[in-house]
């Protein structure tokens, strides 16, 4: 459908448009969210090349799923709900061989001198479900809603939990950069 | 905190935000939770790869349209249904009287049946055409799943292996094995396993497994009836098609897994564990695909040929064996036999002395005093 340019189409527009057989409006989604479901998958799955397939496979199951589409919750809800059930798929299959995103022989008390690894090891010391909720929200900028209806717990539940999970990411990341100072220090 | 990640209604958050301005332990706690989320930031991950494009498929058709009964005919939903129906269907069909003999009807074109319901065993006599056979009670068990027809023609018809287990008594054994290879050559079947007995003291006996077109089994069944008298026979039918139309599926995604993971290797320039990675991953998916495929193809085999366990004895018992035996073996086997037995005897006493012996001696022992004294006691009485 012919627009004016210059308009923002929203994404449930877009995807309704996907659903009618517009080829145009999938791949303007398809540039909308490459790179946030590649980042979804490339911080919780350890090959790089399992993860493109992951991320394929989310736009191909859209793509094929377009015609049962019904707007009734925002775009990223839907797009990231496929998402976390591949991975969930992926882990099951796979048996959480090479998706573990972070790996338990990352001690969560020794920061590296990247900051990444550092923030990993950090993320590593929660249990799997407040580092989702934690990942959700900070990294694919889910409210809390979107997150409860994701992993289907309770509101209440994902804000105790994230609030939880921050405060002790606060400890680790504090503990990380305390003996990353020291680090620093002792290599000059 | 919910404010920080504006999640409060403007009215709360108007609240929080006054409470914020005048307490310092939350303004400092906001302080670092707002340091969490920005070292949370740091760790960032590269651009995703030129490879990874928009897919390029054509989406399933319209649940809304026309067709949309199709898509609920090969759900699960469906599939229970149909199997709820069947089964009221069979229930309902055992307890009608005339159930046997309407069953046997549909048995004696078995061979030719592509799907029918499943059926209980069932107690046949065997019809004229069974010779030598009249009177004689046949179990015959059918267990046939009820199909899906749309999976079933996906694999072109459904999948039964049959199998036939006959045993038959005859009076001329010496023409059995001749008659069965007649058999299967005229069947193109051929000898999975054969195996005869001819023991002095036993009937003759001929054991032997064979494979024939499924398409002419009962030809081959009605050939073997025809050898002698049936004591017994068992036909089975196990349908596989669910099996076969599974390994299908999953040869074709595992050859599709292959394929992708071929278009990686060629496609990728990456670290060399990824490179090794992607090749153990082809490996696996190679070594089941060889896996999947060796199974399908001895499923096929198994349906195409029937399998025909037969068991043949002869009527008559082994003949008297009339040879005298010579009288000099007989007196060497007497001698023989009478030393044995003096020495088991000799050895037997010697045993038997060393057994009781020592109990012996001790109740001697134990009743000499209270005998002797007893005599004693006899002897002064007397006197």
């Amino acid at each position: 459908m012919p627009r004016a340019t210059g308009t923002v189409v929203t994404d449930e527009q877009l995807m309704l448009d996907v659903r009618a057989g517009s080829r145009e409006a999938f791949e303007t989604l398809f540039e909308r969210y490459r790179g946030p479901v590649w980042r979804f998958f490339r911080r919780r799955v350890e090959a790089s090349a399992r993860a493109e397939e992951l991320a394929h496979d989310v736009f191909v199951a859209i793509l094929q799923n377009a015609v049962r589409y019904e707007p009734r919750s925002p775009f990223r809800s839907y797009l990231f709900g496929i998402a976390y059930n591949a991975l969930m798929a992926e882990r099951r299959t796979a048996g959480l061989r090479a998706t573990e995103a972070l790996p338990a022989d990352v001690p969560a008390t020794t920061p590296d001198l990247d900051a990444g690894l550092w923030v990993r090891s950090a993320l590593a010391s929660l249990e799997p479900q407040a580092r989702e909720i934690v990942m959700l929200r900070e990294y694919e900028q889910l409210s809390y809603v979107e997150i409860s209806d994701l992993l289907h717990i309770p509101l209440n539940t994902v804000r105790s939990r994230l609030f939880r999970a921050r405060m002790d990411l606060r400890a680790a990341l504090s503990r990380g950069a305390d003996v990353q100072v020291k680090v620093s220090h002792d290599s000059r | 905190m919910a404010y920080l990640d504006g999640e409060l209604s403007p009215a709360r958050a108007l609240a929080v935000h006054d409470h914020l301005e005048h307490c310092v332990t939350c303004q400092a706690l906001a302080a670092e939770l707002q340091q969490v989320s920005r070292d949370l930031g740091l760790w960032q991950v590269e651009d995703p790869p030129a490879s990874l494009a928009a897919p390029v498929v054509a989406p399933t058709p319209n649940p809304r349209s026309h067709f949309a009964w199709l898509r609920f005919a090969g759900s699960w939903q469906f599939a229970g249904a149909a199997v709820m129906v069947a089964v009221v269907a069979v229930i309902w069909l055992a307890e009608r009287p005339d159930t046997a003999r309407r069953s046997r009807g549909a048995l004696s074109v078995a061979a030719g049946a592509d799907v029918v319901a499943e059926a209980p065993s069932v107690q046949l006599g065997l019809s004229a055409d069974a010779a030598g056979s009249s009177g004689k009670a046949v179990t015959m068990p059918y267990a046939r799943a009820v199909q899906d027809p749309v999976r079933a023609e996906a694999i072109g018809g459904t999948k039964i292996i049959r199998t036939v287990r006959i045993r038959i008594t005859v009076t001329d054994f010496d023409a059995v094995r001749p008659a069965v290879d007649r058999i299967l050559r005229d069947v193109s079947g051929f000898v999975g396993e054969v195996q005869t007995l001819d023991a002095q003291d036993a009937a003759r006996s001929l054991h032997a497994t064979l494979r024939v077109p499924a398409a002419r089994l009962e030809e081959v069944v009605r050939g073997l009836r025809a050898l002698g008298r049936v004591t017994d026979e068992t036909q089975s039918g196990d349908d596989v098609t669910e099996r076969v139309v599974d390994i299908e599926a999953r040869l074709a995604n595992a050859r599709n897994t292959e394929k992708r993971l071929g278009e990686v290797l060629r496609n990728r320039t990456g670290k060399v564990s990824d490179v090794l990675e992607v090749e153990r991953e082809i490996d696996r998916v190679r070594g089941e695909i060889e896996r999947l495929d060796a199974e399908r193809t001895n499923l096929e085999r198994r349906v195409t040929y029937a399998t025909v366990t037969l068991d043949v004895t002869a009527a008559r018992q082994a003949t008297l064996s009339l040879e005298p035996v010579p009288l000099g073996t007989r007196a060497r086997n007497a001698a023989v036999d009478g030393v044995r037995t003096a020495f088991e005897s000799a050895s037997g006493a010697l045993l038997w002395m060393l057994r009781a012996g020592p109990p012996l001696l001790l109740w001697l022992a134990i009743l000499w005093w209270p005998v002797r004294w007893l005599r004693r006691m006899s002897r002064t009485v007397s006197s």
